[in-house]
């Protein structure tokens, strides 16, 4: 039963479109993403009570980009990284989920955020997970993202950044080296999404 | 890791550009073992922290499939490698079902846990 209610949102919310860019491209959403881009989930395989329930899974996207792809279109952004002696590629694995998703996001008080190198704040770093905070251009501090040191490396972390994009949530991961680039990596994602809104 | 697993990530890596001695593939599918599993404690906690899905900290298909993609993904390994096998065209509900399991294909029983 489960199966053949994804099957059939699958096929209610998934039809060819046109696109805008000559690439072949699926309408999922309201967006019309380049089958390129698009990264699919397969859940049509039976339920696993050991796993979470999917609900609301069908609301929800991926896509991705090359690292190359964004140090190309980003001055300053690096391709790779190092962690724990390994090369990482920093391409940007894009999700989206409809919103309202839960997330209650403490607000701490100016005074008790730290600056950080990377140009972000934080109120306590010493948790595994620990949010960090950015102002916006009245001085206000705005939650920017969930970062996490590292493990068994004795520096550096990354975040998994998050902000809304129409009723959208969108989140990816960026490694602290290229946070000072990290509104240029905004800016580049929003034109995409605008760029996938189907033309009807 | 289960000997499927680490023939997986092998031909994964290779697709991915990988050029190395036998040695440093077998290092590198370490720190890949390394990083899905940060992925996994990253995914974990945050599930936790803001309460998603209908169990706090367990985390759904969905989940697991995203945060084995952005690891695949800075180690150039395909998405498709997330499933069991290097066969793109290949639904994962049938690599899954071959596997026997999503996941825990290598894990341990629950018995005796608590």
């Amino acid at each position: 039963m489960h199966r053949l209610l994804i099957i059939a949102l699958s096929a209610v919310t998934t039809t060819a479109c046109s696109g805008q860019t000559g690439d072949s491209q699926t309408e999922n959403q309201h967006f019309c993403i380049p089958d390129h881009r698009e990264v699919r989930i397969d859940l049509s395989y039976s339920s696993d009570p050991n796993f979470d329930s999917d609900d609301g899974a069908e609301q929800s996207l991926q896509a991705e980009f090359s690292a190359e792809e964004i140090a190309a279109a980003i001055n300053g952004y690096k391709s790779t990284v190092i962690v724990r002696d390994s090369q990482l590629y920093q391409g940007i694995y894009l999700m989206l989920d409809k919103r309202p998703q839960k997330r209650e996001v403490p607000q701490p008080q100016p005074d008790d955020l730290q600056p950080l190198a990377s140009g972000l704040y934080t109120a306590d770093k010493s948790t595994f997970l620990w949010r960090a905070y950015k102002p916006d251009a009245e001085g206000d501090f705005q939650y920017w993202g969930d970062c996490f040191d590292y493990i068994a490396s004795t520096s550096g972390y990354s975040c998994h950044r998050m902000f809304y994009f129409d009723d959208w949530e969108v989140t990816f991961e960026i490694d602290h080296q290229n946070i000072p680039v990290s509104d240029q990596v905004d800016d580049f994602i929003r034109q995409q999404l605008t760029s996938w809104r189907c033309k009807k | 890791m289960a000997r499927s697993t680490i023939v997986n990530l092998s031909v994964g890596l290779d697709k991915g550009g990988f050029d190395g001695t036998f040695r440093e593939k077998r290092a590198k599918i370490k720190e890949v073992g390394v990083a899905v599993a940060e992925m996994h404690a990253r995914f974990v906690e945050q599930d936790y922290v803001n309460k998603w899905g209908n169990v706090p900290g367990l985390l759904s298909r969905k989940q697991m499939a995203r945060y084995h993609h952005k690891v695949f993904k800075q180690f150039n390994i395909p998405n498709d490698f997330y499933g069991g096998t290097w066969l793109g065209p290949v639904p994962d509900a049938i690599e899954f079902k071959l596997y026997g399991n999503l996941y825990c294909h290598d894990c341990d029983t629950d018995t005796g846990y608590r």
